[in-house]
């Protein structure tokens, strides 16, 4: 009981303490007054009667360009060489190729497939990194879109260089090719297939974003290829340059390529909500 | 600054980890014991919001986390477990890059905590050519950057040596101001020379919360 006294009056000198009188009566009432510890639902009312009260914590604000910048640099170091070096060699083949003569399949093939050069990379920067990286990721004030979006803008950037030089270079062999339809008609399934590729890896992991834009693609090449072969005969071209001109100078394959053009970036769009759902909360 | 834990439970499949854990911590430092497998990684990882709890909650200054994870993850520093870091990344690369992630502008920061850490030799030798207490001293000085108010810190001084651990402590107490430090250990020095606050699990349960000094009248075999 002392104790409690000499806590009450603590501060004071002797004169104060006798003033007061004998504090007794109150310390054991105080003492022996425990409040209960409140229960779940007393914390949830209290919390929600004190909610309008509460300091809100600061709402992400939107990220200022110069910072997208600085973000989408950050993202250098985690490509590995090898994705740079795999990228330069389709490009120094394709070069290689686009000037020996008589060889227009090939040039073509890599014009075909370039898109899925971009699918790939898109699973290469989305692939599982370690562990402790995507939790770290995970704990910053970066959100997981904003993360998602600087990594794909450095892959896209870096294969659509790679690209437009191969499609640049078959329009200098082959003037009668619309290069802008030609270019439209690539860009179209290169982003539904990068589109795709991201919001399955967001989704379902990266196996699964290698292998569907891959089959996908695959498909449409096969059957495409099967047409020219049985139309290049009748023309008197090569197949190659039947196909190139058809695909450039094709009204379906133009309205086609800009919905998918409109799809790929949809599938972006929906890649980067998903994303965000698990980070914005538990719920 | 306050971090409240009310009925905290969560179990992985048929086997609990986390039995109606109920705390409330304030600014300083705690350590996190118990045998393993009684649920230290699980309750560090629910605080770091990295694990859903199967039921109760998690307050932050009085904020509930289920609302607020992109203010709540600006707040705090985290070192899992294990660490595996790309092989071709250095300290100072992670360091940057994270920092840059947690829109650090201050740009000391890094150089500094390298330098707290004795990594300055190594911090451009990438993390394939670095020791295991290289790589997790790396780990500490990832969460230190921002000056996070709330630093969980899993297996702190795990494959340390004594001079690496020093600087570890050394470091932890001038940041620990007004902040709230929690680290989980299996090594009882570490206790006592660092902490004066301790909670101790087992089979998932908190069985003692409070001053590392009453521990060994509470949990016989507890010796500082």
């Amino acid at each position: 009981m002392k104790d409690a006294i000499d806590r009450l009056t603590d501060g004071l000198d002797e004169t104060q303490r006798q003033a007061l009188g004998d504090l007794s009566a109150l310390a054991y009432l105080l003492e022996s007054d425990v409040m209960p510890d409140p229960g779940q639902e007393d914390v949830a009312r209290l919390l929600e009667a004190l909610n309008p009260y509460l300091p809100v914590p600061n709402a992400p604000r939107p990220r200022p360009p110069s910072s997208w910048l600085h973000l989408i640099r950050s993202q250098f170091v985690l490509f590995e060489s090898s994705f740079w070096l795999s990228g330069a060699l389709v490009l120094l083949l394709g070069l290689f190729i686009t000037t020996i003569d008589g060889q227009e399949l090939l040039p073509l093939a890599f014009v075909l497939l370039s898109p899925l050069l971009s699918a790939a990379g898109v699973a290469y920067a989305f692939r599982p990194e370690t562990r402790t990286l995507g939790e770290l990721e995970r704990l910053t004030a970066t959100t997981t879109a904003e993360l998602l979006y600087a990594r794909l803008a450095l892959v896209l950037a870096f294969n659509l260089l790679i690209a437009l030089l191969l499609l640049f270079l078959i329009w200098l062999e082959g003037p009668q090719v619309l290069l802008w339809r030609l270019v439209l008609a690539w860009l179209g399934p290169m982003l539904a297939l990068t589109g795709l590729a991201l919001f399955t890896t967001v989704r379902w992991g990266s196996l699964v974003s290698s292998l569907l834009p891959f089959g996908l693609w695959g498909s449409m090449v096969l059957l495409g290829w099967r047409e020219a072969l049985l139309h290049h005969i009748a023309s008197g071209m090569t197949a190659t340059s039947w196909l190139l001109i058809e695909i450039s100078r094709s009204t379906p394959v133009l309205i086609g390529s800009m919905l998918a053009c409109l799809a790929g970036i949809g599938l972006l769009i929906l890649s980067g909500r998903a994303a965000s759902c698990e980070r914005q909360s538990w719920n | 600054m306050e971090l409240r834990i009310q009925g905290l439970s969560k179990s992985y499949g048929s086997q609990v980890a986390l039995r109606d854990v109920t705390l409330k911590l304030m600014p300083g430092t705690v350590a996190l014991l118990g045998p393993n497998g009684s649920g230290k990684t699980t309750l560090l990882r629910c605080l770091a919001s990295l694990l859903k709890p199967d039921n109760g909650g998690l307050w932050f200054n009085g904020l509930p986390y289920t609302q607020n994870f992109p203010w709540l993850r600006g707040q705090l520093g985290y070192v899992p477990q294990e660490l595996d870091f790309p092989h071709n990344l250095t300290p100072r690369q992670l360091l940057e890059y994270l920092g840059t992630l947690k829109n650090i502008s201050e740009s000391g920061q890094v150089d500094y905590l390298l330098s707290a850490l004795g990594l300055k030799s190594v911090a451009d030798r990438p993390f394939g050519r670095l020791s295991g207490g290289q790589i997790r001293l790396t780990g500490i000085a990832q969460a230190f950057l921002g000056k996070p108010s709330l630093l969980l810190l899993d297996e702190l001084t795990r494959g340390l040596d004594v001079e690496e651990r020093e600087r570890v402590f050394a470091l932890a107490r001038k940041s620990s101001s007004g902040r709230l430090i929690v680290f989980s250990t299996h090594d009882p020095p570490d206790v006592e020379r660092f902490t004066e606050q301790a909670i101790v699990l087992q089979q998932g349960r908190v069985i003692f919360s409070g001053k590392t000094e009453d521990l060994h009248h509470h949990i016989p075999g507890y010796h500082f």
